[in-house]
């Protein structure tokens, strides 16, 4: 009968981590530091690392900047683009991360950087939400030494969709 | 040593407490399985629970419209074009059949055959499972069918029981019928309002239908004469809202190059020594303000308004930060350079000048965008903000007096303080009470891509078209209940046109291209339709050069002109602007004619 009773004990905690862990994550708390974790605006392009270049782009649009206000300074600095994203809505996602391939590319100019989003939604500036298809969105940025300096090639302005970090960008609806 | 007691040696009574443990373990065991499979399924149970059952529905075509079927489809919800379902064919147990799916069934009028389309919402068998989750049916829809090589149809209407998903369709009312007879009011024509082409399009001849009015007007010239005149009428309105739509944009940006100018005054004969102070003032004012829309609890500025003035705040506080910094490195080289040269009189300039270095330094901090120097881009708003907030309470307060572009702005911090400030911005700032504009700058603030953040999105739009075809409110997506309600009060704006059951487009309607699942969008004013190429040429708002762009015979569809169907491109479609005066816009030149009969909510033009 105390080896029955353990093992229901053991069994049920078990059981109750399991659906704890299962369970989605709280939502994220309203009272966010102002301006703490907002990646602030770089114009002069003094990274030495094709993926410091991807990270910057991307810890701006985490904050919010590509869906709106990102500067033509940027554009040029960072990227090869000739025109700017337009995007009204964005991807909301919890968390995100970069891929570096284990082997550079056969020429030495150009690199190629993935990064993996873990999505949550879709929204707007309204609070308005969307189920996303995936749970994930990955992206493959390439770049390409320019004049010394590493710049996003592609995806292209047009085709590449803001994504917001819920934990970054404050007004990301909740 | 003692033996344990057998089942049959334990008295009854100390038997029953095992059982119920027994029973309690199990019950509970299998409440924890349920809910763990529920809360860690490989997408994502939440929209689920938040937004539908999560029921699938499985129909055979034998059961839902009759006659020979060609295998289940699983029913994922209506298509949102006013078409029918979209589907996706699956094996007995629900799982997708094919990673090519996704395919809108369509109702013709005899129900005993379907046609399918494809729709583009989903080629990926994982997407149509999430969406599926995500998207139960409506319990009961109105549909026109239509045959599109015959251009026959029926209106009919759908109910799905939402408990055991049994389809029972309704022919709506016929020629001999009374409209009220099933409850479903018949569509009427507003005066001046829009009937397209000869009308037979609209009219479908079916049995049963022969010479009945159905509402509208009976055949012949009397349909032709009232065509012609509610066509020329609502083309000229059309070409109306184009001219405006183009002219308040040149007049926004004629205000603000007005406005950088002078607010570059203060700035022009300044001291380099000074430019430091201003600088520096700028920084701080502007990192209070984005803090400030941060922490704020109750705003005239509307939430994507303030998410959009927080980034361009930050930005022009770097901006003022980056000069400051190359300020003082001139003044440290400067100072350098004195100590070790026999000239230092003579270096430097004197007091309030600049080595040709730092002022190249600072023109590369403040310029615009390279080969564009419209005074309403976003980087020519970030410089007219940072010199505004450089200036001191009075020189703004002058500054302001001059300013066309700017606002006056409440903001109640969490803290309970009141922060009001005046903000320069590049046109279209709404605050909550300016809900009913004039239709003409209603039409102009859809254009430009970052206008539409603080307006209505392309998401909404599809929302707006979704309602007015279908009555209800389409979740998802979820609005907070204001949105909403703003949303339900612009949709009284528009009329909203099929496409897909011929509607044409004319000058001055709103093309809009969205795909549900993307957050690309965008939309363009309709400056001509050529209906026999199905091509548009359309007027666009780049919101890189801020200026007008427009596109010549934009296809509505991949397929070729002698391909006998031709669908249209998936993600596009179309909004008119009610022809007179309602609750989502006002026309200044409103003769006063009669509102609009009250369409409902099932019609599509």
């Amino acid at each position: 009968m105390v080896i029955r009773t353990l093992s229901f004990i053991l069994l049920a905690a078990a059981s109750l981590a399991a659906v704890t862990l299962a369970a989605p994550a709280p939502a994220h708390s309203r009272e966010i530091a102002s301006l703490e974790g907002i990646q602030r605006l770089k114009i002069d392009n003094d990274f030495e690392k094709p993926e410091d270049v991807v990270q910057y782009y991307c810890a701006r649009d985490a904050s919010g900047f590509v869906w709106s206000g990102f500067m033509d300074l940027e554009r040029v600095a960072f990227t090869t683009w000739q025109t700017m994203p337009q995007f009204e809505t964005f991807y909301i996602a919890r968390d995100y991360r970069l891929i570096k391939p284990d082997q550079p590319g056969p020429d030495p100019r150009f690199a190629e950087i993935d990064v993996v989003y873990d999505i949550v939604a879709i929204g707007d500036g309204h609070g308005t939400r969307m189920p996303a298809p995936n749970p994930q969105h990955r992206v493959t940025y390439n770049l390409k030494l320019v004049g010394g300096r590493w710049k996003i090639v592609s995806p292209s302005a047009n085709s590449l969709s803001p994504v917001v970090v819920e934990s970054k960008f404050f007004f990301a609806p909740r | 040593m003692k033996q344990p007691r057998t089942k049959k040696q334990i008295p009854e009574r100390d038997r029953r407490p095992v059982r119920v443990r027994s029973l309690f373990v199990s019950v509970f065991f299998a409440v924890l399985s349920v809910a763990s499979v529920a809360l860690s399924n490989g997408f994502q149970l939440t929209p689920v629970d938040k937004w539908g059952k999560g029921k699938i529905v499985i129909a055979r075509h034998g059961k839902l419209v009759g006659g020979e079927s060609e295998g289940p489809v699983l029913l994922t919800g209506d298509d949102r074009r006013g078409n029918g379902w979209t589907g996706i064919p699956v094996d007995e147990k629900g799982n997708p059949t094919s990673s090519d799916s996704n395919q809108t069934v369509v109702l013709n009028k005899d129900y005993n055959k379907y046609l399918v389309e494809r729709s583009a919402i989903t080629t990926n068998a994982d997407q149509a499972r999430m969406m599926i989750q995500s998207r139960p049916p409506a319990p009961t829809m109105e549909r026109r069918s239509r045959d599109h090589r015959t251009g026959q149809g029926q209106d009919c209407r759908v109910e799905i029981n939402p408990d055991d998903f049994k389809v029972t369709i309704h022919p709506l009312a016929g020629a001999s019928e009374s409209p009220a007879a099933d409850g479903h009011s018949v569509p009427t024509a507003p005066p001046g309002g829009i009937i397209h082409g000869n009308g037979s399009d609209r009219f479908p001849a079916s049995a049963g239908n022969s010479g009945r009015a159905n509402g509208f007007p009976a055949r012949g010239d009397v349909i032709d004469t009232l065509s012609s005149a509610a066509e020329i009428s609502n083309r000229a309105r059309g070409i109306n809202l184009v001219e405006a739509a183009t002219a308040t944009r040149r007049i926004i940006e004629s205000n603000a190059r007005s406005d950088q100018n002078r607010l570059a005054d203060a700035y022009r004969s300044m001291p380099i020594q000074q430019v430091s102070g201003f600088l520096s003032q700028a920084q701080k004012s502007l990192e209070d303000l984005a803090s400030n829309l941060e922490s704020t609890d109750a705003s005239s500025l509307d939430r994507s308004d303030r998410a959009r003035f927080r980034n361009l705040f930050l930005n022009a506080a770097d901006k003022a930060k980056f000069g400051l910094g190359e300020l003082e490195k001139e003044r440290a080289e400067s100072e350098a350079l004195k100590q070790n040269s026999p000239f230092s009189n003579l270096l430097g300039g004197g007091a309030g000048s600049m080595s040709n270095s730092g002022r190249r330094a600072l023109e590369d901090i403040f310029k615009q965008s390279e080969g564009d120097d419209q005074a309403n881009t976003n980087d020519a708003l970030v410089n007219r903000l940072l010199m505004f907030n450089g200036l001191s309470p009075e020189q703004q307060r002058a500054a302001l007096s001059k300013i066309n572009l700017k606002d006056r702005v409440k903001l109640k911090l969490k803290n309970g303080k009141q922060a009001d400030f005046d903000l320069l911005h590049n046109g279209y700032i709404f605050g909550g009470s300016k809900t009913s504009l004039d239709c003409s700058s209603f039409v102009s603030s859809i254009l430009p891509p970052d206008a539409r953040k603080g307006r209505f999105t392309t998401m909404d739009f599809l929302a707006i078209w979704d309602y007015l075809i279908s009555g209800k409110f389409p979740v998802p997506p979820v609005y907070e209940k204001k949105r909403a309600a703003a949303l339900r009060e612009a949709a009284d704006a528009f009329l909203p046109l099929d496409l897909k059951l011929g509607a044409e487009l004319a000058p001055g309607d709103l093309l809009v291209y969205r795909i549900d699942n993307d957050p690309a969008g965008h939309v363009f004013i309709v400056k001509k339709y050529y209906p026999d190429r199905m091509t548009a040429d359309l007027i666009d708002m780049s919101q890189t050069a801020g200026s007008v762009v427009e596109r010549s015979q934009f296809p509505l569809t991949l397929m070729p002109v002698s391909s006998g169907k031709r669908f249209l491109k998936p993600g596009l479609f179309a909004l008119r602007l009610k022809p007179v005066s309602n609750k989502g816009c006002q026309y200044k030149d409103d003769q006063k004619r009669e509102p609009a009969a009250a369409m409902p909510k099932g019609a599509a033009w």
